[in-house]
């Protein structure tokens, strides 16, 4: 077990370390084995990951990284999980009357709109769900550093987005969460463009 | 990095678990300094075959002549710092 986990934290340093540090990385490992006979193989992996994790600012190849994993992981995994709780939780949670525009409706508005939502709610929440999903999977490709699939899953997304809010404006539901998400994605393509130019100059292979 | 130099200072090519026995530093330490004394061009690193065949091969530091000189002289500030230390 003890052994194992050594092992784990060796192959997460290489991989922290990447193609500019490869050769220090080979070394880690050729040294590894003495660490075994010595039976003290996880204080030596333990310091070989915190040596690689703290040369990967130091890097541009390790700040690009960061910087992917930091989008991915603090941006678009949580945009994903709220499109996903929103859809499973029901849109009713956002739009009826407990929600913020079922709270300043007149008794005759809220028929309407209650009407209006009856019609609208699978479809938009199956939206929701599949523009929640493709998100997750964006983040994947992302880290996969995938960008082609990337952009096209991101422009997926943008249309999902885009259809809901047209489909849910024609039918006078309010649209402001969904072209608050719509500007968010907007965002979120324009950082992963950046980061594919990036991953460009930098002239890496695909992890 | 003083430690290291005075580790490295005979001239001979070291493992890095070697130095860290010997140094008493850990892999944490020790291979961000060696990574970056190399940069320096303090240390050469070579790979080196093992003594035992079926071995992988191992990487070996060695100081180099700036490196050399470098610890030459951390040693001989620090001689004459204790001397000085003595006679306060």
């Amino acid at each position: 077990m003890m052994l194992a986990l050594s092992r784990a934290m060796m192959t997460l340093a290489c991989q922290c370390l990447g193609k500019g540090r490869h050769e220090w990385a080979q070394a880690m490992q050729a040294e590894f084995d003495a660490a075994v006979e010595n039976r003290r193989p996880l204080t030596f992996a333990f310091g070989c990951l915190t040596a690689a994790l703290r040369q990967m600012p130091m890097r541009e190849e390790g700040r690009f990284v960061l910087t992917n994993y930091a989008l991915a992981l603090a941006v678009i995994v949580p945009i994903a999980a709220i499109e996903i709780s929103s859809a499973i939780l029901g849109l009713p949670h956002l739009f009826g009357e407990q929600g913020a525009l079922g709270a300043s409706m007149t008794s005759g508005q809220k028929l309407l709109v209650d009407g209006a939502f009856r019609v609208a709610g699978p479809s938009v929440t199956l939206l929701l769900l599949l523009s929640g999903g493709a998100q997750l999977r964006l983040a994947w490709l992302m880290l996969e550093r995938d960008w082609t699939r990337a952009t096209s899953t991101g422009a997926a997304i943008l249309a999902a987005i885009t259809t809901q809010i047209l489909f849910m404006g024609s039918l006078f539901l309010d649209v402001g969460q969904a072209v608050t998400l719509g500007g968010v994605l907007g965002i979120e393509l324009t950082l992963i463009a950046g980061l594919g130019r990036w991953h460009a100059d930098l002239n890496l292979p695909p992890s | 990095m003083i430690t290291l130099l005075d580790a490295l200072s005979d001239r001979q090519w070291h493992h890095g678990y070697d130095l860290m026995k010997e140094t008493g530093l850990l892999s944490g330490t020790l291979y961000p300094l060696l990574m970056r004394m190399t940069e320096q061009g303090l240390v050469v690193a070579e790979w080196r075959e093992p003594a035992q065949p079926g071995l992988p091969a191992r990487h070996a530091y060695r100081l180099t002549a700036k490196g050399y000189s470098l610890s030459r002289d951390v040693a001989l500030s620090d001689r004459t710092l204790s001397g000085k230390a003595v006679r306060i």
